[in-house]
């Protein structure tokens, strides 16, 4: 693609400008949508995305298009690729729900895709009581109201 | 007596400006509705309550008003409240409890001949443990239900007949919490233990010096102990070491003047033929109340286990002479003697409110339930009464209201640390995203974490989700079934965090799944699932041991798997019995065999649902059995995996591939236990999802245990299939009585 090479600079919540190349910004799909509506300025505002986020987000669509474009040798970029979302998404609960957040709001499917998962496996084979401190979950249940919830549908017979 | 008068005035006071109320909306409908929602509530709080359930039935608006806690502080305002009477049923072999209450019907709806009262049904949780034979008492307008048998009938569950538990009814919503348990689980070796609830701290605490009861003694309540009083703010029970075990005798009412005597029969028992049990009544004999405590044996346990044995056997016994008796105990301290002990009370109260057709026997028979299930089943199917009177004022209520709060508030407290955004603060839509990609066996340990977390399990969105992100799973759905229990049982596999999970558990467990009580037939059906929803076909329509013909039905009924919620379906043409067999295919469900004897000249008829347009068909051509006709010895446990059926033939693992016609035994699977020990009752199979899980069940003299196995299957050289088993362990422990179990996997 020949506009490839174009430079589009997106503007974090901070007023921090990012320039990518236009295949990297297309990878939001928001900003997919402002392209294709004429929005053709060469900064886009993403006012709810901060620097930090922000920085991540195109860190993650850059490698993508990057392994996206090589061409053959598929099996293994593909194995690279999951490496790296491995790592990219290994980071700590803050950052992982705004980068979820991000993900949702630019319309990043892939990057929604692993975060959602991450969030799913650690939550696994976890107590409540351990999801609560995990994902700093105000416990609104009550000490009865919880007891009611446990004991559903539990069946009685425990010799 | 005084109560019975005072509702009976009660009525006739209100019945007029009831009459004048509905005369008055008939002209002014305007009015009425256009006043204020404080107008409107002062109006209807000047209603009888026993009309609530009819007002409520006039509009949304007035539905919404009847229901508000604004109604209720109003008529404590206006010191309108009145005593409403609440009943308590138990049905043997029935897990769940019945409450009721007095209502009225509208004067004008009222027959010549009645009263008008009757009484309605309020919901109870399914979950409300324990189930049976709380101790209750009532304090302002919520009636705590205190300890009592923890669970189920006691033909299965004989050993939780106690428990710390304790739950209140709020009379004016009708709706259930958890009150904190006590502190005292058995049985303590202080004879007269009193524990004391403050109902203002919410904490119980044991009373060193109970004065209170003197009140009772000068009241003449003649020793029959009053169990559970409240007074001054507290709610206090006491009783001895065996009223402690199963509080049975804590009547309030006993506290009026109400006339009550226990009688005492002596039954001597025969056995003929081995396993027939007769008792003729030797002699009878009526004692005052006062010398209850006398005449019941304070060592009875010790007695009556030798006895254990002899009495195991069902009692024929006929005594046309049981109505009225209220509460009655069963002692047996001699050989082949048994005591019966029953109380009678004077029930003008209950008669003069047409209830006295309610009026059964409640056997509690001593402290061991062990004997009394085996004794009772036939001789006394027996219902429980307990009735109480709730006085529809609070004053302690608000406060104590107020102060349950603060214990929770404070817990909560440390838990929120100070954190830029958490996992709460996701839309609903990223965490449904999240969730929706655990594996829901952990779903209900989810659900614990939140209010939060325990919508979004429940709600439809979620199933949805899994769907579309392909994340469905095949969950094991089990249904046991008793002898002589009209019920059916449902579980669903679970696991528990592999945190808590001792080293030598897998961590899977049974959960159970609500089923109503409606849900006929009970047994022996045949069960298939499609998608996720399993579909109950046919079967027996009872305890076959009560009615041996209905064998077979019409019935047609679906689980769907991810609200656990059932629903009829269309019945079938045919009758059937649990050995028809079903599947689905191509949209539909083929059901084939078990149909009765008349259709003897129609082998294997076959039917088919089809599920796009929900109607019945006959099948003409049914070539889609072909391949169970081949195999019709493994028909009681196969599965299809992956287009590979699998069945269990001759004590070995069998397997076939329709595509290749091949046959051949699967060559090795290891670790499993022997399952040709005798003990292995019956197996199953399902697909978990291109794994097997193999059930089956053990029995021992005390239970009975449904194990489950994960095996995963490889392919070797396109001829040979190996297995491995995953992980197998026992999932439920149940009554020894379970006499058949089902298993079904449906993709959720």
């Amino acid at each position: 693609m020949s506009e490839s090479n174009k430079k589009i600079s997106l503007i974090s919540s901070e007023g921090e400008a990012f320039e990518v190349s236009e295949a990297v910004a297309r990878e939001f799909e928001i900003v997919a949508h402002m392209l294709e509506d004429g929005c053709s300025g060469s900064s886009i505002p993403i006012t709810t995305v901060d620097s930090n986020i922000l920085g991540k987000v195109i860190e993650y669509c850059t490698k993508h298009v990057e392994v996206g474009n090589v061409e053959g040798n598929s099996e293994k970029a593909e194995k690279d690729l999951e490496e790296f979302d491995k790592r990219f998404i290994a980071v700590e609960m803050n950052t992982l729900f705004s980068l979820i957040l991000a993900a949702n709001y630019l319309n990043v499917k892939g990057l929604l895709n692993i975060g959602c998962q991450k969030v799913a496996d650690t939550i696994k084979d976890m107590k409540p009581e351990e999801v609560r401190s995990i994902f700093n979950i105000e416990n609104d249940y009550t000490p009865a109201e919880e007891e009611v919830v446990r004991k559903e549908n539990e069946w009685a017979f425990q010799p | 007596m005084s109560s019975k008068s005072r509702s009976l005035a009660a009525t006739s006071v209100e019945d007029p400006p009831h009459n004048k109320k509905m005369k008055q909306t008939e002209h002014t409908s305007i009015l009425i509705l256009s006043l204020p929602d404080d107008l409107l509530i002062n109006c209807l709080a000047r209603v009888s309550r026993l009309y609530y359930h009819f007002l409520s039935r006039v509009s949304k608006r007035f539905r919404s008003i009847i229901a508000s806690p604004e109604l209720y502080a109003t008529r404590s305002r206006l010191n309108r409240t009145e005593k409403c009477i609440y009943l308590y049923l138990r049905f043997p072999f029935d897990p769940k409890t019945y409450w009721l209450t007095l209502s009225g019907l509208p004067s004008r709806n009222v027959a010549n001949g009645s009263s008008g009262y009757y009484m309605e049904q309020i919901p109870c949780p399914n979950y409300l443990r324990p189930a049976q034979s709380s101790t209750l008492v009532s304090v302002g307008s919520d009636i705590y239900k205190i300890g009592g048998a923890n669970h189920l009938h006691e033909c299965k569950i004989w050993k939780r007949n106690y428990c710390v538990s304790v739950s209140v009814l709020d009379c004016r919503t009708h709706t259930w919490r958890q009150a904190p348990s006590m502190g005292m689980a058995h049985y303590v070796s202080k004879p007269n233990w009193i524990e004391a609830f403050d109902l203002e701290t919410q904490t119980w605490g044991p009373v060193t010096n109970p004065r209170i009861f003197r009140l009772y003694e000068e009241d003449r309540v003649k020793g029959f102990e009053a169990k559970t009083v409240s007074l001054e703010g507290k709610l206090y029970i006491f009783g001895d070491e065996a009223a402690i075990g199963f509080l049975w005798d804590q009547y309030l009412y006993t506290a009026t003047n109400q006339e009550c005597r226990v009688w005492c029969a002596e039954i001597a028992l025969e056995r003929r033929d081995g396993d027939e049990m007769w008792g003729k009544v030797d002699c009878t004999d009526a004692q005052a109340v006062r010398d209850w405590s006398y005449c019941y044996p304070d060592t009875v346990d010790d007695l009556l286990i030798p006895n254990h044995q002899e009495t195991r056997e069902e009692v024929s016994h006929s005594n046309g002479k049981l109505t009225g008796i209220v509460r009655l105990v069963i002692v047996c301290y001699q050989p082949n003697r048994v005591h019966f002990f029953w109380l009678v009370y004077t029930l003008s109260l209950i008669q003069g409110c047409n209830l006295y057709t309610y009026m059964y026997l409640y056997v509690r028979a001593c402290t061991n339930v062990r004997w009394l299930k085996n004794v009772s089943c036939d001789i006394y199917d027996l219902t429980l009464l307990i009735w109480n009177k709730v006085l529809m004022s609070s004053k302690s209520r608000s406060s104590a209201a107020t102060s349950r709060k603060d214990p929770p508030h404070d817990k909560k407290m440390p838990a929120t640390e100070p954190m830029s955004i958490s996992f709460s603060s996701l839309p609903d839509d990223l965490l449904i995203n999240c969730l929706a990609r655990v594996s829901r066996l952990y779903y209900p340990a989810l659900s614990c974490v939140s209010k939060n977390f325990r919508s979004i399990i429940a709600s439809p969105e979620i199933y949805q989700t899994r769907s579309s992100l392909n994340r469905t799973e095949k969950c094991i759905y089990l249904y046991l079934s008793f002898c002589r229990d009209p019920e059916t049982y449902w579980f669903t596999m679970r696991r528990r965090p592999s945190r808590n999970i001792a080293n030598e558990s897998s961590g899977y467990y049974m959960e159970m799944v609500p089923s109503p009580k409606y849900l006929h037939p009970a047994q022996s059906s045949t069960l298939v699932a499609v998608g996720s929803d399993v579909y109950k076909i046919g079967g027996g329509d009872h305890s076959t041991c009560k009615l041996s013909k209905r064998k077979c039905s019409y019935s047609f009924s679906v689980l769907d798997c991810r609200t656990h919620t059932w629903r009829q379906a269309p019945s079938m043409w045919m009758e059937r019995d649990s050995s028809s067999t079903a599947t689905f295919f191509d949209g539909k469900i083929y059901v084939a065999g078990g149909c009765d004897k008349r259709y003897v000249g129609y082998p294997d008829r076959v039917e088919a649902f089809d599920l796009e347009k929900q109607t019945w068909g006959f099948v003409t051509n049914p070539r889609v059995f072909d391949r169970y006709h081949k195999f019709k010895a493994a028909r009681e446990c196969h599965c299809v995996i992956d287009d590979v059926l699998f069945f269990w033939e001759s004590g070995a693992f069998k397997w076939h591939d329709s595509k290749t016609r091949l046959c051949k035994e699967v060559s090795d699977v290891k670790g499993l236990p022997d399952l040709h020990d005798p003990k292995f009752c019956k197996m199953a199979m399902v697909d978990l999802g291109g794994k097997m899980g193999l059930l089956w069940n053990t029995k021992t003299s005390q239970e009975c245990k449904i194990w489950c196995a994960e095996i995963t299957f490889e392919r070797r050289h396109g001829d040979e299939m190996w297995g491995k088993v995953e992980w197998f362990d026992s999932v439920l422990s149940t009554h020894v009585s379970c006499s058949s179990f089902y298993a079904v996997s449906a993709s959720v």
